[in-house]
């Protein structure tokens, strides 16, 4: 006989059943509560207490066979399938668990993932001079627009701190930095050395300004990925693979530093150094750790960029369902924007009309509360109409045109071009930045 | 000739360690010493086991005690997987001055702040091994 097959998506409501035919003699015993871990291997299993009451062995073995039961490949042998734990290490699982509760008892449902945890993250308290800026699909202008607008900024006056943290495929950098005007050292640099305490020694030559922003009013410096390239510096794959580090404890140090932690560090040093008016930080693309630290984890104002096709609704979906499953929703949706990139030359109103409306409906669905039809109190829900430009569904506009593919660095762009691309999102990017403040 | 015994890392980590508490307590520091450099090595041991070399025995390299085992679990972890566990071991080894041999030695020689360093990394290490029996490696 062929065993069922058990996808992964039906494992916390399979658990959740186990734990309603269980949850009689579970309440009889004084359990009010279970953690549930969903390890590497996505096998299930539940954490108890070490010292946990004699009255609960009964019915932990009962859940553990209708585990078995439901989850089949993804449950472990009964006699494993409870785990002990110290209260304290329990206490510990508990903060990254989402909860769900089922006939009295309260499940806590924990995942332990080798990528991917950061999307989970309570997001920063905010930095309000910080922008990431992100698209959950590749090839979309991001990297353009950063760059076009750090050099607006940088002629309005503005002190522009720039920062490539599109490591995998740095871009931002070479559209603002001629190749012989890099610093000596790049992002990647700063992750290496920070290990074995010379960060310091980086910081001090890893921005630089372009030299055709001479003339404007205000200052641009560029952060870059890595360094001027050149005889006895191309090592690059070889740091990058370095940069996700955790830092062990020292004797200094006795707690170990999180890599994310490492990263604010960074940021917070380039700032320390350059003093900006405003940060502008490219963050990679997709649903990869890197992209989430920039979203979630330096406090930053997120421009998200889009554009309407379904793939990019889709995953822009995945990522707010999953921010809702982990309660972070009510955090980051204050920090959002929409961007609506390479806006189609012809037939731009109903594009864009079309546009935001499925950007409305997909913030309506996950991210905005909902009014009740007979309450007129909106006053304290986050919730906006279809029509409200100030709202985060409201997209910032970039045009495609099909001179700014051919500039190689933003000084060739003619600012004709940059004009008609990028001028209602520079203007829009500036009432974000007074809203900011 | 007799079959070599088949190896339990997780069980023998959790034997050595209490052991080695219960020693500590009774102030019998020379051998509480002993067992906490044991329970380190095993819990190591243990992970390696799983990750790298299921199923087969250790390879040689890998068949030291934690005054060397510290540094090569340190230098062997390069994948994400794997680091996770070793980026809780800070770079000095606290074993350094630990020696399987020192249990020939006279009980005099252990000191107690140097049998305090040793239980603290033993700690550390199970709980390193509580991670990874969380993301259900053990």
């Amino acid at each position: 006989m062929m065993s069922e097959f058990v996808p992964f998506d039906s494992l916390w409501p399979r658990c959740q059943e186990a734990v309603r035919e269980s949850a009689e003699s579970l309440q009889r015993a004084g359990c009010g509560e279970l953690v549930f871990i969903r390890d590497l291997w996505s096998r299930v299993r539940v954490a108890v207490p070490l010292d946990f009451p004699e009255g609960w062995s009964e019915p932990l073995r009962a859940l553990a066979a209708r585990l078995k039961d439901r989850l089949g490949p993804h449950a472990y042998a009964p006699e494993r399938a409870v785990l002990e734990l110290a209260n304290e290490d329990l206490e510990q699982l508990k903060r990254s668990a989402i909860e769900r509760d089922e006939n009295g008892i309260k499940l806590l449902l924990v995942d332990r993932v080798v990528t991917g945890s950061r999307w989970s993250l309570k997001p920063e308290t905010q930095a309000p001079n910080r922008f990431s800026f992100f698209a959950i699909k590749g090839g979309v202008g991001r990297s353009t627009a950063v760059a076009v607008l750090a050099s607006h900024l940088a002629r309005e006056g503005r002190r522009v701190l720039a920062v490539d943290l599109d490591l995998e495929s740095p871009g931002l950098s070479s559209l603002l930095l001629l190749a012989e005007e890099y610093p000596d050292f790049g992002i990647v640099d700063w992750f290496v050395e920070d290990a074995v305490g010379q960060g310091e020694r980086v910081l001090r030559d890893m921005t630089a300004p372009p030299s055709w922003c001479g003339s404007f009013r205000g200052d641009l410096y560029v952060a870059p990925a890595h360094g001027r390239l050149r005889e006895g510096y191309e090592e690059y794959i070889e740091k990058l693979g370095r940069v996700y580090l955790d830092m062990p404890p020292t004797p200094d140090e006795p707690a170990a530093e999180p890599w994310l932690a490492r990263l604010r560090r960074l940021v917070e040093g380039l700032e320390q150094k350059v003093q900006p008016d405003v940060v502008l930080i490219d963050s990679r693309n997709g649903l990869h750790d890197l992209a989430a630290a920039a979203v979630m984890a330096v406090g930053a104002q997120v421009c998200m960029f889009a554009l309407d096709n379904q793939p990019t609704w889709d995953a822009y979906q995945m990522l707010f369902a999953h921010w809702v499953r982990y309660g972070v929703a009510k955090t980051i949706r204050e920090n959002l924007k929409i961007v609506a990139s390479m806006i189609p030359e012809t037939g731009r109103d109903r594009y864009l009309a079309s546009f935001r409306e499925r950007a409305w409906d997909l913030f309506r669905d996950f991210l905005y509360d909902e009014v009740p039809a007979e309450s007129r109190a909106e006053q304290d829900r986050f919730t906006f109409d279809l029509n409200e430009e100030d709202a985060p569904h409201w997209p910032l506009e970039i045009y495609w045109h099909r001179g700014v593919p051919d500039a190689q660095t933003i000084a060739d762009l003619p600012k004709q071009t940059e004009r008609e691309a990028f001028a209602p999102f520079l203007q829009g990017f500036e009432e974000l930045m007074a809203e900011q403040r | 000739m007799a079959q070599q015994p088949k190896e339990d890392y997780k069980d023998a980590h959790e034997r050595h360690w209490e052991d080695a508490e219960y020693l500590f307590q009774a102030e019998r520091l020379a051998n509480a010493d002993h067992l906490y450099g044991l329970s380190a090595e095993c819990a190591l041991k243990a992970i390696l086991a799983r990750t790298k070399f299921s199923g087969a025995q250790l390879p040689r390299e890998f068949r030291i005690h934690i005054n060397q085992l510290w540094d090569s679990f340190r230098s062997l972890a390069e994948d994400r997987y794997l680091s996770r566990y070793a980026a809780s071991l800070p770079q000095d080894n606290p074993f350094s001055d630990w020696q399987i041999s020192q249990r020939y030695c006279n009980r005099n020689i252990f000191a107690q702040d140097t049998v305090e360093n040793h239980r603290r990394a033993a700690e550390l290490v199970g709980r390193l091994l509580l991670e990874a029996k969380k993301d259900g490696l053990l």
